[in-house]
C-alpha cells in the first residue's frame, strides 16, 4: 500500500465523523431556529406521555443535535457521543417509517454507527488527549 | 481521571448544555411568537384568509423559490418558508411551485398524517 492510500485509509474515519456532525450539527440549529417546521413530526405519544409542548421537545431535541454535533465535529468523547446520536437518529428512522425519509435516515444511523464502532478518528480532541497520555507515560 | 469518572462527568455537562441551550431558545421563541401574534391581531392586513379561493392561473404566477405557491388536493399552499426546511430536499418543493402537486404530494407522502399537519400549516386557501 503507498502512503497516499495509507493517508486515504487512515483519514476515511474521520471525514465520515465529520460529515455525520455537520448533519447533526445543521439538523439541530434548524429545529432551534425554525421550530415551527418541526412540531409536526414529534410523535403525539411523546408530547400526551411528557406533558410538554411539541415546540419546547423540538428546541430540546434540537440542543441535543446540536451540542451532541459539535461534540463529535470535535472528536469529543467520539465512542459516547457517536452512540447517544446513533440511538437518536434509529429513533427517528423509526417513527418516520417506511419511506424514502426513512431509508435515508436509516443510512445515516448506520453512518453514525460506523462512526461508534470505529471510535477515535485522526484530527480530534480524543486522539490528541491520547498522544498526549501516551508521550506523558513515555516520559 | 478514571475513564468513567470522565464519561459521566462529559454526559452530566452535556445534558445541562442541552437543557439550558434548549430552554434559553425555547423562552426567546415563544417571546417571539407572542410578540408575532400581538403584531397580527393589532394588524388587520396582515391576516392571512384561509377561506380564499385562487384558481390554478393565480398559483402558476408564485412559481419561483422566492414565491412558491402550490396546489394540492384541492387546497392552496404557500410554501416558499418552507423550501429550504424540507426533509427530503429544497429540490422536492421547487418541483411544484406553481404547479398542482397533487400527484406529487401524494404519490411521496400519500396516506401519512404527519406531512399533511406540516402542510395544513401554509394553508392560504381552496382552488377554485
Amino acid at each position: 500500500m503507498n502512503d497516499l492510500q495509507k493517508k486515504l485509509t487512515t483519514y476515511s474515519p474521520t471525514v465520515l465523523r465529520i460529515g455525520m456532525s455537520i448533519i447533526a450539527i445543521w439538523f439541530g440549529t434548524q429545529e432551534i431556529l425554525n421550530p415551527q417546521m418541526w412540531t409536526s413530526f414529534v410523535p403525539d405519544s411523546i408530547v400526551t406521555f411528557s406533558h410538554l409542548s411539541a415546540n419546547f421537545l423540538v428546541h430540546m431535541n434540537g440542543a441535543f443535535e446540536l451540542i451532541f454535533g459539535i461534540a463529535l465535529l470535535l472528536g469529543i468523547k467520539t465512542r459516547i457521543t457517536a452512540f447517544l446520536l446513533t440511538l437518536h437518529m434509529f429513533d427517528i428512522t423509526y417513527v418516520v417509517g417506511y419511506s424514502a425519509l426513512g431509508i435515508r435516515d436509516l443510512g445515516l444511523a448506520l453512518g453514525l454507527l460506523a462512526v461508534f464502532m470505529h471510535g477515535p478518528s485522526p484530527v480530534s480532541f480524543d486522539q490528541r488527549k491520547s498522544k498526549t497520555e501516551y508521550s506523558s507515560t513515555v516520559i | 481521571m478514571k475513564p468513567l469518572t470522565s464519561n459521566i462527568l462529559y454526559l452530566i455537562i452535556a445534558g445541562i448544555l442541552i437543557i439550558g441551550v434548549g430552554s434559553v431558545t425555547y423562552s426567546i421563541s415563544s417571546k417571539k411568537e407572542n410578540n408575532t401574534i400581538y403584531q397580527d391581531q393589532t394588524s388587520t392586513s396582515s391576516q392571512v384568509n384561509t377561506n380564499s379561493f385562487y384558481k390554478l392561473g393565480d398559483v402558476s404566477s408564485h412559481n419561483s423559490q422566492s414565491d412558491c405557491w402550490t396546489a394540492v388536493n384541492g387546497k392552496v399552499y404557500n410554501l416558499t418558508n418552507y423550501i429550504n426546511s424540507h426533509p427530503g430536499g429544497q429540490m422536492a418543493i421547487e418541483s411544484i411551485c406553481g404547479v398542482d402537486g397533487s400527484s406529487a404530494f401524494n404519490n411521496q407522502h400519500g396516506g401519512a398524517s404527519k406531512p399533511e399537519r406540516v402542510l395544513s400549516g401554509f394553508l392560504i386557501g381552496a382552488l377554485k
